[in-house]
């Protein structure tokens, strides 16, 4: 009795997973699989569909704008991991702080940016990046760094690094509240003893908390790479994937080859390649981040 | 934990409020029952029913689908807008599902996929039946839609796409009283400008098609004449790595390189850079004929007033009619391919004539729209001036094909991407003609 | 293992200045983010108030005279019915997500069954797809099915793509729940569903707080969704509303945009304003004390 309350049989834990099981399949999957399908397809939409076995996946390996789009991806990701993650981070362990005031104040505005949909996040920097009267430039001006106001949107160089700038701005109070639920639930008297052993905060923050944290550090990790693999709209908003294609990413790729190009079949192929593709990168982090853990513990 | 349960209570009883008056509103979802003899025909465009009033399509429009309502009782349209983007994407989504509506808003660069997916029912035996409706039209504006001997739309709108709005008063102040009419004066005023701090002409290609819709359609056809563009149009043979386009991209290219754009010509949208016009920042910009309207209402008045229309100059060599510019129409009512029932397509056509004929241009006409159908009456008088003068400017300047309502969609999205980038020295105009080469290849092939 | 606290009790005037200097700068940090994150609703709201004329003259400056036309406008349109189908949709899939993504993630965490990292994987695949290649083979699907266009439709994809991210941090976050308060809910006798449900869902009330506002933003903007599967104007959600509403062919209306963007917003905000504190502090109180 005792040990089915704590360990149920299968039919119990099939019964209790089958409803998730289920709908998800039914909506997630079977799209998925459909696109799985087109991919081996050439597909433009109408009654003709031609079998081509691999030939969209050796197109997608030589296809230059797919590997420029996946790099701009793993860039902005990169960009995301130090700017979201790592500043989450520090804005938790500041908040931990008995310096720091109005805490619930900080708490709710910078979660707040999260709640607006990618599309108002976009149109909002279009105009504070605007060469003209954009806040980056009127600030400059403002205090004489005339030499620095530039066209931000414009230089196929730097454009990646800019559109990063907004999703790290968007996301950074999103998982500060996820590090702080973590953080919160770490043992208030291993941070005591740490103090009276006489570790400073900083060596308390890199010795103690984040060693406790790093299960949810992993997740949100993760978090972070699904996110910006399939990121989409502000960059969309901001720069349409210009100039040329220097923003472009992977899933406004895959939007203009099945929506402007009505290639159906080769985006279903881009879909899937970029699944494999951060599916790896997300084996890659769990590896990463999780061995570390091991040897934390 | 009291907080957590607290307000997971409070966000419970918020949530079970928003679930209580979801019943009300369900209860108004059962579909209209289609009563005794009522045809109910859907429209999806791109034109919301909110610009009645601000736009002139859009009134002559819903004039038009209002009055044919009220004088057909038993016909019911109901007209879904969406923004362009979103249309594009939820049109194609439809056609993929065969799953169209009864008309929609044909964009002349889908035409083939839609006609080789037999999406879009062939109207020629409408339109060739009905001499007075057909010939209505400006001459030439079916071409786009033209399959053989198909017709797969009727035009909507008509544009001019490559006109320049110049601030006279600012060519005045250094030196020009009319608007170049040759390339080199062209070059030799972007300099002055250059030297007085003036953008000479401001663009807004964030949409990455203002380059190639407005600029290139009327300056390729400049140095390459129109009969390479029908070529192409046709596939009879034209390539676009042929030493002509080839020129074209490079005297545009050159042009950027002159100085003759703003800084951040591919992050400006449209609407911005018109403002940068009326701001006094740029001597001229190179718009379509919907900027008419545009400057009517929102200019300061000293720019408005100094504002005249021109056409892009002539290129020395160039092989094409230096009087043209770009237009006709580049969207197109067309009919769902799910309609079968010969009746209903008879009902179908109906609604469409309604909304392309005079019923719908006088309206658009006498607001300051730009029409297609032109076998029209209409009351001029309440026409702002630059309409006026750009109607002067048309009598004699030939419309040739606009790029992006001829050719393919993805031929348009390779030289709309590679534009930015050839603007900007990122590309030469060589390896740009290579891409848009290969992608129009690769259409064919399909 | 050094104890000298002795070292560092006597607080010297220095280290305190030091602190001070800190808790300063720390303070002006996180006052200048907070600062940036509310101010762009601020200026979409005061833009609003504009004319066209007026917001074109200056993009940053205050509204010389507020002007309302724009939320006339707004208001005039079927936006209240809009928004209602967004709230209908935002409260029954949040729901659903929190339900489901508890259990899933509670039995990922807690039993080793076979295929369980399968099980886990197969969620993940959610997550990481580019919507857009699914809408045409979801769009065919649905209606062969004949789900389109109906007040349930949008439930099916906000809940199966809601689910990825809730099972993920539920997962984790149940791995910190201390398995000996199931053993002595079992012991007093407390049957596996009760204790699922009555024990260990509100220990997991922080991270399925978290889960549903991320769902609820989540769900409430969702574009590409609610463009493609519904088309009668009745089920049409706000942000698709908007991009109906608000825009025309050749023109965009800046200040009338920013003032439907607004409307779409003000619920959101207040339930946002209202709740978040306490949620928050919820989320963050510590539920969880070994």
């Amino acid at each position: 009795m005792k040990n089915r309350a704590l360990r149920p049989n299968a039919t119990t834990i099939l019964l209790y997973l089958l409803p998730a099981l289920l709908l998800y399949s039914y909506i997630v999957t079977f799209p998925i699989l459909g696109a799985l399908r087109l991919s081996f397809f050439r597909w433009m939409g109408g009654a003709r569909m031609e079998f081509d076995g691999l030939g969209n996946y050796a197109t997608l390996l030589k296809d230059g704008i797919f590997w420029q789009s996946f790099l701009n991806n793993v860039t902005i990701t990169l960009v995301c991991l130090v700017g979201q993650i790592g500043i989450a981070v520090v804005f938790a362990l500041m908040l931990g702080s008995r310096l720091i005031r109005s805490k619930g104040f900080f708490r709710t505005t910078a979660f707040f940016p999260a709640t607006l949909s990618a599309v108002v996040v976009g149109f909002v920097w279009t105009f504070i990046f605007d060469y003209r009267f954009g806040m980056m430039n009127t600030v400059l001006r403002l205090f004489g760094l005339d030499w620095l106001t530039k066209a931000w949107l414009d230089d196929p160089s730097t454009i990646v690094l800019f559109v990063s700038v907004p999703i790290v701005w968007q996301y950074i109070g999103f998982y500060m509240v996820i590090i702080l639920s973590a953080v919160s639930s770490i043992d208030p008297g291993v941070l005591e003893s740490a103090e009276i052993d006489g570790a400073t905060s900083v060596q308390k923050a890199f010795r103690v908390t984040l060693p406790m944290i790093m299960d949810t550090l992993a997740v949100a990790v993760m978090l972070c790479i699904s996110g910006n693999m399939k990121i989409f709209d502000s960059i969309y908003v901001m720069t349409n994937g210009g100039p040329g294609n220097s923003s472009m990413v992977v899933a406004m790729y895959v939007y203009k080859t099945s929506f402007i190009d009505s290639d159906y079949g080769y985006g279903g192929t881009v879909s899937i390649g970029i699944l494999l593709l951060s599916l790896a990168l997300i084996l890659l982090s769990r590896r990463l981040i999780g061995g570390r853990r091991e040897r934390g513990r | 934990m009291k907080a957590v349960k607290c307000s997971l209570i409070s966000a419970g009883a918020a949530l079970l409020l928003l679930g209580l008056s979801a019943p009300l509103s369900f209860a108004g979802g059962a579909k209209e029952s289609s009563s005794s003899g009522t045809t109910t025909i859907t429209y999806m465009n791109i034109t919301a029913r909110s610009n009645v009033g601000s736009s002139a399509y859009a009134t002559g429009l819903y004039g038009a689908i209002d009055d044919y309502m009220a004088k057909h009782p038993n016909i019911k349209i109901v007209s879904e807008s969406l923004d362009q983007t979103s249309y594009q994407t939820k049109i194609q989504a439809l056609a993929a599902a065969n799953d169209l509506p009864d008309i929609f808003d044909l964009k002349g660069s889908w035409v083939s996929i839609f006609a080789n997916n037999g999406w879009a029912v062939d109207l020629a035996p409408w339109v060739n039946a009905d001499a007075k409706w057909k010939n209505g039209f400006t001459p030439g504006s079916f071409a786009p839609v033209i399959r053989g001997d198909k017709i797969y739309g009727v035009p909507s709108q008509g544009f001019i796409t490559s006109i320049v709005f110049w601030n006279s008063a600012l060519w005045q102040s250094i030196g020009y009283s009319d608007f170049p009419k040759t390339w080199p004066e062209l070059l030799d005023a972007v300099q002055k400008f250059r030297a007085n701090n003036v953008v000479p002409f401001v663009m807004g290609n964030l949409p990455n098609w203002p380059a190639e819709s407005c600029w290139l359609s009327t300056l390729g056809d400049r140095l390459t004449g129109t009969a390479w563009t029908q070529s192409i149009i046709a596939k009879s043979g034209a390539k676009f790595t042929d030493p002509d386009f080839v020129a074209a991209l490079k005297t545009f290219q050159d042009l950027a390189t002159a100085g003759a754009f703003n800084k951040d010509i591919n992050s400006l949208d449209v609407d911005p850079a018109r403002q940068v016009y009326y701001d006094g920042k740029a001597a001229a910009f190179v718009d379509g004929s919907w900027s008419i309207s545009a400057i009517a209402s929102q200019a300061p008045a000293d720019v408005k007033n100094a504002t005249r229309v021109a056409i892009l100059p002539s290129v020395p060599g160039g092989k094409g009619d230096p009087n043209t510019a770009s237009g006709g129409p580049a969207w197109f009512n067309a009919m769902g391919a799910s309609v079968k029932d010969p009746a209903r397509q008879n009902a179908v056509v109906d609604v469409i004539r309604a909304i392309t004929d005079g019923r719908q241009t006088a309206i658009t006409a006498s607001l300051g729209g730009v029409v297609a159908y032109t076998d029209i009456t209409f009351d001029s008088s309440k026409l702002p001036p630059l309409m006026v003068a750009f109607n002067g400017l048309m009598k004699n300047v030939k419309p040739v094909p606009i790029y992006d309502a001829y050719m393919d969609a993805a031929v348009i999205q390779t030289m709309n991407v590679g534009l930015q980038s050839l603007l900007i020295g990122a590309v030469t105009p060589e390896a740009l003609a290579e891409q848009i080469q290969a992608a129009e290849d690769k259409v064919s092939a399909n | 293992m050094r104890r000298d606290i002795a070292a560092r009790a006597p607080a010297n005037s220095a280290s305190r200045i030091r602190g001070a200097i800190a808790g300063i700068l720390g303070n002006a940090v996180l006052g200048i983010f907070s600062l940036t994150c509310v101010f762009p609703i601020v200026w979409m709201f005061y833009s609003s108030l504009k004319t066209q004329t007026q917001f074109a003259l200056s993009t940053l400056s205050l509204p010389v005279r507020p002007i309302l036309d724009n939320y006339v406008a707004a208001i005039q349109s079927h936006m209240g019915l809009y928004l209602l189908n967004t709230l209908r949709n935002t409260a029954i899939s949040v729901a659903l997500i929190v339900l489901l993504s508890f259990v899933t993630g509670y039995f990922l965490s807690r039993f080793r069954f076979r295929g369980r990292n399968l099980l886990y994987a197969y969620f993940l695949i959610g997550m990481l797809i580019p919507i857009h290649a699914l809408l045409v083979p979801m769009f065919i699907q649905l209606k062969t099915a004949g789900l389109l266009d109906s007040w349930y439709t949008l439930l099916l994809p906000y809940v199966g793509f809601g689910l990825p991210i809730g099972i993920v941090l539920a997962e984790s976050y149940v791995g910190g729940i201390p398995r000996e308060l199931e053993e002595a809910a079992a012991i007093d006798g407390s049957g596996f569903s009760r204790t699922l449900f009555t024990i260990i869902m509100p220990l997991a009330a922080p991270v399925l707080a978290a889960i549903a506002i991320i769902q609820s933003f989540a769900v409430w903007n969702e574009f590409p969704f609610a463009l493609i599967l519904i088309t009668s104007d009745q089920w049409i959600t706000a942000p698709v509303g908007l991009s109906t509403v608000f825009r025309s062919e050749h023109f965009t209306d800046y200040p009338g945009l920013m003032a439907g963007i607004m409307t779409t917003m003000v619920p959101v905000l207040i339930v946002y304003f209202l709740f978040s504190n306490r949620i928050m502090k919820g989320m963050t109180a510590g539920a969880v004390k070994g």
